[in-house]
């Protein structure tokens, strides 16, 4: 892989550090991604789609390759966050991939209609847990093309 | 004077009668000069002729009088018939005994045999005619009492004629004619001729001759008979002069007048019976017609006075009662018509407000007008029909027919107040039904938000346990010795058994909260699909499943789907290590309901227990022998229920079990 200088992997938000740890772990453990940016709340992740705030000396157009978003977010949560994204046209193509412990299809359904990539429900079990991760990040990062 | 009913009624003609009379005297007796020098003489022969016409008339003047007499008794006619009758015999012996074949056998001569039967005849009519007057008399002041017993008149009228017959058969009659005397030669006629005189009198005092045609008729022949028998006949010469033959024929000219007389009452007598008979009908019709009124007439009183309801009519002008039911007085009193119905039926001054006869009158004319009032006076409410209705004398007036619905009304307002109360109560209710559903519905919203969180919560820190006990066993394993192994293992095992339940309490929730829609099913199919997806449970035995041909259903596909998955997952689970493992499915059905069962021969359970099986978390294994959480059982009961059925479960340890659920079509 290409270990660009400035290059954005994955923007992962993440409100429970718990989980973000072991997502981590596993993504760097099977070196699919370099650079991966964790935030915890939703208005922080759109701080930094959109360079304000904390991230305003931040280069927006270097976009994340992919949007890890848990739904169940502090100050903004997960739907907010994607139908933001979707409705800046700078960032409407980039792909997001909710991953949540939610097993609510309401949830999913209000995801897909506001255009998700992919919904994924986090694993209890450690071992189903890694494999889902490392496939998505196999996925996202490397198999899926996307436009620049 | 009474009307008599004896003559036919007239008019008063006396005035002309009076001159008639003197008229025909004078022209009698200026008949009698005129013949005075008369040289006219006739035969026996003649004399027989006229004699015999003479009878003739007499029997027929007599049988008429006596027809007269049958067909109204009166004593007038019963004389006259009686008179006649022995007349026309006397008449008839006047007539054969003057015949030339006869005399010669007789005692006595013509010349006397002849003037005393003409005599013995005249007499006895004349006496007939007079008595026959008093008789009258006595009939006109007695009435029905003074009628005369007519076997006395023939009686009398037989013997007179029988001893005139006897006598002149056997005694030599005396001299008959006295020619010295100047001009009554036959001074015995007079005799005659007084008794003429008496009846004529006695009917002309009497006066019912002004009136009655009969009783002019009467005089009319007694004049000629009286002017016959006092001028003519005496004045007579000889046998067959003039005179003798003018007295003959003046004799039959009486009997003629007797005769029209009589015929003439006659006439009106049957024209009055004819009057009367059709009078009678009349009556007789107008009778019958009372009758039908009076009938149709207490007909209608019955049924007035049988009614129930109160009727009156009442004119609209003056208020007045004119008629009103026996039922109106029981409530009101006797109360004598004209009355003003305002006074009577409310106890006011004044005609009341609200009087209907604008309406009946006006735009309601010809209609009935339906309304209902309480009566201020007796507090019943009436349902009254107004109309307005022709009277007897033709003018229009208020009639009204008044039903108590009093019962009718208290049930109406009792039944108004149920209404009313029950409407209360069903919107008290209602309210609280609401307010209960607002609880349900919130109780609900914090349910959905509570196993949302519960979703979300609770996974988390069993994800990060479970993770960071995988993390510390790949990093540190060989720093654990076996214990830690161990240890480590039960922490993952429990984490395990925590999701499960966390997923299992999820799908009990959810399933509660579910909303059945409802689609028709091929069960078969599901069935199919179910077990299809239990493949991974199925690995380590030789399942073979049975399954008959299921009959289809209306229910809610995923949640009966879950039904099959547990029935067949606990079938596959319990039955593990059977060789051979069968599990049949069937299905049985009515006309109400179907019922599937899942039968398998697994280690089964005591029937003992059985009531244990569908309770949440309730398992009669432990978790050594067969793991599990004890929720499946409940849910396919919760999902079934839900559909308005109900389960069932049979068991036999170590031989196996079969679990129902039965669905309503």
């Amino acid at each position: 892989m290409n270990m660009e200088e400035g290059q954005m992997d994955i923007l992962l938000v993440e409100d429970n550090p718990n989980d973000a740890e072991l997502t981590i772990r596993v993504l760097k453990k099977n070196r699919l991604a370099n650079h991966i940016e964790w935030v915890k709340d939703g208005e922080v992740a759109l701080d930094f789609l959109l360079g304000r705030k904390a991230y305003q000396e931040r280069d927006i157009s270097l976009h994340p390759k992919v949007v890890l978003l848990d739904l169940r977010l502090p100050k903004v949560d997960g739907i907010e966050v994607l139908k933001t994204i979707r409705a800046t046209k700078a960032l409407k193509d980039m792909p997001v991939v909710i991953l949540t412990s939610s097993k609510e299809d309401k949830d999913l359904v209000a995801a897909y209609d506001l255009g998700v990539n992919s919904y994924v429900r986090k694993p209890i079990a450690f071992d189903e847990f890694s494999k889902t991760i490392s496939e998505l990040g196999l996925y996202w990062l490397v198999i899926n093309n996307k436009p620049d | 004077m009474k009307n008599n009913p004896l003559v036919e009624k007239g008019h008063d003609k006396g005035q002309e009668r009076v001159i008639i009379y003197c008229f025909f005297a004078l022209g009698l007796v200026i008949l009698e000069l005129l013949l005075l020098d008369s040289q006219w003489k006739s035969d026996a022969l003649f004399h027989t002729i006229l004699e015999s016409i003479a009878a003739v008339l007499a029997i027929l003047v007599g049988t008429v009088a006596l027809i007269r007499f049958y067909s109204r008794p009166s004593n007038i006619f019963l004389f006259l018939g009686g008179g006649f009758l022995g007349t026309a015999f006397l008449d008839a012996y006047h007539a054969v005994v003057t015949s030339s074949w006869i005399y010669s056998y007789l005692p006595s001569i013509p010349a006397t045999l002849i003037p005393w039967s003409w005599i013995a005849s005249r007499l006895f009519l004349a006496i007939m005619l007079f008595v026959g007057f008093l008789a009258y008399l006595k009939e006109k002041k007695q009435g029905e009492e003074g009628l005369i017993n007519p076997g006395a008149v023939y009686l009398w009228t037989t013997l007179f004629t029988l001893m005139c017959f006897v006598v002149f058969a056997f005694v030599p009659l005396p001299q008959a004619y006295w020619p010295e005397w100047h001009f009554f030669h036959r001074p015995q006629e007079l005799l005659a001729s007084l008794f003429f005189l008496l009846a004529l009198i006695g009917y002309l005092r009497e006066g019912q001759w002004r009136t009655s045609v009969f009783h002019h008729w009467l005089i009319l022949s007694l004049i000629v008979n009286l002017v016959g028998q006092t001028v003519f006949m005496p004045h007579s010469h000889e046998l067959f002069d003039a005179q003798f033959d003018m007295a003959h024929v003046l004799k039959k000219v009486s009997y003629i007048c007797v005769l029209v007389g009589l015929l003439i009452n006659m006439l009106f007598l049957y024209r009055q019976a004819d009057l009367s008979t059709r009078l009678q009908h009349e009556i007789q019709e107008r009778i019958r017609a009372e009758e039908k009124v009076t009938i149709a007439n207490k007909q209608l009183i019955a049924i007035f006075e049988g009614v129930d309801d109160v009727i009156y009519v009442a004119d609209p002008q003056s208020y007045e009662l004119l008629y009103v039911n026996p039922t109106f007085k029981k409530i009101w009193g006797e109360q004598p018509l004209g009355n003003k119905c305002y006074k009577s039926l409310q106890n006011r001054d004044s005609p009341c407000p609200f009087c209907t006869n604008d309406k009946i009158f006006g735009e309601f004319l010809n209609q009935s007008y339906i309304w209902e009032f309480q009566n201020e006076v007796n507090a019943q409410w009436y349902r009254c029909v107004d109309k307005a209705i022709k009277w007897s004398d033709e003018r229009m007036v208020r009639f009204e027919v008044a039903s108590n619905i009093t019962e009718q009304k208290l049930a109406e307002q009792e039944r108004v107040h149920y209404r009313e109360n029950l409407e209360r109560d069903v919107k008290r209710r209602t309210r609280e039904l609401n307010l209960r559903t607002q609880e349900l519905e919130q109780a609900n919203k914090d349910l959905e938000g509570f196993s949302y969180s519960v979703s979300h919560d609770l996974r988390a820190p069993l994800r990060a346990i479970y993770g960071f006990v995988s993390i510390l066993k790949e990093e540190y394993e060989e720093k654990l010795d076996q214990e830690g192994h161990r240890l480590l293992q039960i922490i993952v095992d429990n984490t395990h058994k925590m999701g499960r339940l966390i997923d299992d309490i999820l799908s009990f929730s959810r399933a509660s909260r579910l909303t059945l829609q409802y689609v028709d099913i091929d069960m078969n199919a599901l069935v199919k699909e179910v077990w299809e997806d239990l493949e991974a449970e199925r690995n380590a035995t030789e399942y073979q499943l049975n399954c008959s041909n299921l009959p289809d259903i209306k229910g809610d596909k995923n949640a009966l789907r879950q039904v099959w998955q547990n029935l067949l997952a606990n079938a596959i689970k319990f039955s593990k290590g059977r060789t051979p493992a069968i599990i049949e499915v069937s299905a049985e059905f009515n006309e109400q309901e179907i019922c599937y069962r899942v039968k398998d021969n697994g280690v089964g359970f005591n029937q003992e227990y059985s009531d244990k099986l569908f309770i949440l978390f309730q398992r009669l294994h432990s978790m050594d022998e067969f793991e599990g959480t004890g929720v499946g059982l409940a849910l396919i009961k919760r999902f079934v229920q839900k559909h308005g059925g109900k389960v069932e479960a049979q068991g036999v340890l170590n031989k196996g079990a079969t679990f129902s659920f039965i669905l309503p079509k």
